[in-house]
This record gives C-alpha cells, structure tokens and sequence, in this order.
C-alpha cells in the first residue's frame, strides 16, 4: 500500500514545484492509474515514491512506514519499478536482468543463493516467458524487454509495483498483452499497482482508480469514470472529446 | 567448444603460461634442469647450490608471480571500473588511476622516501579518480565520451606533475624513475613480490566479492537505486578498492596501461557480460596475459624491453577497434 500525503517538489535551485500537494491512497489488488500530460509530474511523483528523489514537504507511506525512515534496499523489498525502456551496456541474458531484481535480498558481499535463481526462475514462469531465459537483452524486442522487466520486479517480491508508461514503444497488441498480463498478476497477489499512461482508452479498460494530474496537482481523483470525463479532459489537455458508447463499452474519441 | 569448456581452460592459464614462461630467459638454462630444480622446490629436496637454481628460483619465479599479481589487479579494476561507469571504453590507465599512482610513487621516490610508496601510490590514484569522475559528472549522468575525455585530462595533468618530479630530482634517481614509468618486471624480487601481494590482495578482494553488483550497478545510476543498491556507498567501495591494486601494482611495475582495457573485453567476448563469471575469468586471464607480455619483452630481443611498451603496441590498435564496433552497435549515449 501506497500513502502519498501532502507531496510537494521542486528541483534544486528551481523555484516552481514539480509537484504540488499531491495526496491519495493506493491499495492493494487495485490498479491505479496516473494520467496527464507530458511535464505534469508523473515520472517525478513515481521518483519520489521510489525515495530516488527527496521531496522537501509531505511524505510517502510505504505499507505504513515513512520512506524517510527506510534504506534503500528495504525500500526496494517493498517497491519494484518497471522503468522506461532503454538499453543497458552490455548484452546481459534474459536471466541475468532478472535475477537483479533479488539484489536488494542478497548480502553486500554474497552472490545470489540457489533460493534468488529459483524466485527468479519462477517470476520468468509466471510471465512465461522462461523460453527466453539466455536470449540477450539487447536483442529483443520492446514488447518482450517490458515483460523480462515485469518479471524482474516480480522476482523483487515487493507488494508494491509501479509501471511507468508501461506501453510506451510497444505496438498495439502488445499494450493490451502487457497490462492484460500485469492487470490480472495484481489482482491474483493482491499486488499495489501503480502506472502512468497516456491513452484515457487505456486508463478507463485497465484502472480501478485514476489520478488526473497537471502541472504537478492533481484535478481528480477516484473511479475511472468519474475521473475521466470531457470537462477534465478539456481542462487538462485541452482537447475537445467526445464519448462513445457501444456495447457497454466506452470509447473516447478527439474531435478533429 | 562450449562455454563450459572454456571456463577452466581461462581459469588455469596463469599456471600454464607461467610454467612455460620458467624454461624461457635470456640466461640460457636447458628444460631438464629447470624442471629439475623446480621439482626439487617443491618436494623440498636439496641439489646443492648451483647458479642456475638461484636464476629460476630468485629471478625468473618472482618475476613471472609479480606480472600474473599486476595482471590479475589491472585487469580486475578494468572490469570494474567498466561496470560501474558503465562504458566499456575505460580502465585504470585511461581514466587516470594509473597516472595518479605513478605520480604518488614519483614524489615518495624523488622527496620523501620515509613514506611508504605503497601508501602515495593509493592516496593519489584514489584523488586522480574522484577528479575524473568529478569532472565527467559536472554534466549530469556520466556519460561515455565526457569520461574518457576527463580521464584524458586527468593523465595529462598527473604525467605532467611527474614531469615537474623527473625535473627536480638528482640525477641519480631519475634514471630510476624513468625506467620504471615505462611500465617494467626487471626489477621484480621476492620482497616486491610480498609487497604487491598485500596491496593487490585487499583491494581485488572485495571486487571479487561483490562482482555480481556489478551487473545491477551497470544498469545505470537511478535503475540500480530503484532495485535497492546503495549507489554511492557501493561506488565508493569499488572505486577505493580499485585504486588500492592499481596503486600497489603501479609501485611495483610503473604504468601498465590498455592490459584493463583488453583483457576485459576478450573475456567477455568468450563467455558473456555477467560479472560472476567476467571478474574471475578476466582476473586469471589478466594474469596469464601479463605473463605472456612480459615473457615476450625479456625475450624477444637481448634487451630487457619495458613491457609497458608491448601492452601498448598491442592495446591501442585495440581501443581504436572497440571505438569502431561502439559506433556500430551504439553501446549506450
């Protein structure tokens, strides 16, 4: 679980706040989504979660206990990043990017047990994707890094799994194989799922809770409904969209 | 040949080189006495003193462990410092660890002989890295090019003070000096042996230990903070440790470069980037590969060549290689 209460930064020697008093919950077995334009703050809120950056006002609650408090690898038992894409200097296996996600439960000067490569192995199971196990990282496809990246936080075994624009380079059956597969792995662990996205479509398929964010506030809170309606929207990106409902689904459509 | 193969084959090459590198000298001593001599070494059996046992014994044996020791520490530090910057374009030499050793162990030398250059050859090789990482950090994330290029400056300005060293040192000394800057084992004995032992071994230690970090810490700064590596804590480690062989190989043996830079890269072409088995593999291959250079510089001519120049003859062709291939396969911005 995820308590982010009053939150507000801003970079060193910058005068305007990144973030401005963000405050909400995430629990677990839900998937929360972080929607908003480019700049909004999504990328920093997800940084100060991670206690990556140092917020100077406000606070974040890991499962109760204040980030301030924690070290960088209890944070990292309790919080697990699936980062943006990007390639890695040297063409590690498809195992051995995933056996990192253990580090933060191996000793400084230890290497990691047969109990690290069996997790290990397991998360690549549960993706399925243990075919892959001694392909190099750097010779797969975008669609298939995500998901050894998925795996890898899994393998972390924290309660709390943060996504960033988790759909980002990857084509159109590969975004809704992606959350499909993260969405129902949350709800199976009761995991805390967090994801910034930019498609509304997207947000209103996969989320049980959305936070509109812009300039570094956040609109909106609540059920994905209720959050991503056309006077949000319009208020947010600036964009005039109509609603379309067909078959008890709804899609959101630009005017242009 | 598997990978499987391969891993004992690198792993017990030190012993092999070395054991050919004992029949070769420029003292000519047929095999059946080298052979006799060591064997009666080991099952402790006395053959009387004769002059050849003490060239084996005395000169070449010390020799052919102190090179394997030094190739072991500069090729350990290579991958390190490769791993933790993230850039497979440096290693001791290049990012100025080297020069900065060299410096420390110059002025000890030259001024103050009552410090132990072991110690100066740490201290400076460990400033002369926090300044090039200084210097390439100035700009956000390290990056590739801005590291080498800080390391660049970094050499020039500590060979530079060396230079300041070699000018106002007497005479005697300097002939010394010189010498042993362009990187040589022919003043290697049993107490450099013992002293570089010390040296190396506490620093390449924990590189060892923690090698497996290594693979996380190279995903970059904020990813390996994000899977719960304490990155300035792990960085200070590995780069103190390293600074510590590195130092303790340059008082030995002087400046040594490309052998962290090659070795490295040859090993991880063979059997892959995990640092679990790179750091182990690469630390014997380093070792069997300074053998081979030095057994090469005190034979191939009547000279006793620097082997520093062999290194160097053979590393920077190299460096021009991996630039190329880097620009083909785009390793990292």
């Amino acid at each position: 679980m995820i308590e982010v209460k009053g939150l507000s930064f801003s970079h060193k020697g910058e005068g305007n706040p990144v973030l401005k008093g963000v405050d909400f919950k995430a629990s677990p077995g839900e998937v929360t989504t972080i929607l908003g334009p480019n700049g909004s703050g999504k990328t920093t809120l997800f940084k100060c979660i991670l206690g990556i950056w140092r917020s100077e006002e406000g606070d974040v609650l890991l499962n109760g206990r204040s980030i301030r408090t924690l070290k960088r690898a209890e944070i990292a038992k309790g919080v697990a990043v699936v980062p943006q894409d990007h390639e890695p200097p040297f063409p590690y296996s498809v195992f051995d990017v995933i056996l990192m996600g253990r580090i933060a439960h191996v000793g400084l000067f230890a290497s990691p047990s047969q109990r690290d490569k069996e997790v290990a192995h397991k998360a690549m199971n549960t993706i399925g994707i243990e075919d892959m196990a001694e392909r190099p990282y750097t010779r797969i496809s975008g669609g298939e890094r995500q998901l050894v990246l998925i795996a890898r936080c899994l393998a972390q075994e924290a309660s709390v799994m943060l996504l960033d624009e988790p759909t980002a380079h990857l084509d159109f059956k590969n975004q809704i194989m992606v959350l499909t597969k993260v969405r129902s792995i949350a709800k199976e662990r009761g995991l805390t799922l967090m994801m910034t996205l930019h498609d509304p479509n997207l947000a209103l398929l996969y989320s049980d809770r959305v936070l509109l964010l812009n300039d570094g506030t956040l609109i909106a809170k609540g059920e994905p409904k209720e959050v991503i309606t056309k006077e949000n929207l319009m208020r947010v990106y600036g964009l005039e969209v109509e609603f379309i409902s067909q078959n008890g689904m709804e899609m959101i459509c630009p005017k242009v | 040949m598997g990978r499987i193969a391969v891993v004992p084959v690198i792993l017990l090459s030190p012993l092999f080189v070395g054991g050919i590198a004992l029949f070769l000298g420029a003292y000519h001593v047929s095999s059946p006495l080298v052979a006799k001599i060591m064997l009666s070494k080991i099952l402790f059996m006395d053959i009387g003193d004769i002059p050849e046992k003490s060239i084996i014994l005395n000169i070449r044996l010390p020799r052919i462990i102190l090179s394997a020791l030094v190739g072991m520490a500069l090729s350990a530090s290579g991958v390190t410092l490769q791993g933790i910057f993230r850039n497979p374009l440096v290693d001791p030499f290049i990012l100025g660890l080297s020069a900065g050793a060299a410096f420390g162990c110059a002025i000890c030398v030259a001024f103050v002989p009552e410090v132990p250059i072991q110690i100066a050859a740490f201290a400076f090789s460990l400033i002369a890295t926090f300044i090039t990482y200084t210097i390439a950090r100035s700009q956000g994330e390290v990056s590739r090019l801005p590291l080498v290029l800080s390391g660049v400056v970094v050499s020039a300005f500590f060979t530079a003070l060396v230079s300041i060293v070699k000018f106002l040192v007497d005479p005697h000394k300097l002939v010394s000096i010189v010498y042993w800057l362009m990187g040589s084992f022919s003043l290697s004995d049993w107490h450099s042996v013992s002293v570089a032992a010390v040296g190396i071994t506490l620093g390449c230690l924990p590189l060892f230990l923690m090698r497996w970090r290594l693979n996380a810490m190279s995903m970059g700064e904020e990813e390996a903070r994000a899977l719960g590596v304490s990155v300035e804590r792990d960085r200070l480690i590995f780069i103190t440790a390293a600074a510590l062989a590195v130092g303790a190989a340059v008082s030995v043996s002087g400046i040594i470069g490309w052998v962290g830079l090659m070795v490295p890269h040859l090993v991880r072409m063979t059997v892959g980037p995990d640092h679990r088995r790179l750091m182990p593999l690469s630390m014997a291959a380093g070792a069997a590969f300074m053998i081979f250079a030095d057994t090469l510089a005190r034979n191939c001519t009547t000279f006793d060549i620097p082997v520093g120049i062999i290194t160097a003859i053979t590393g920077a062709p190299f460096f021009i290689y991996l630039m190329k291939k880097g620009a083909r396969e785009s390793w990292g911005r």
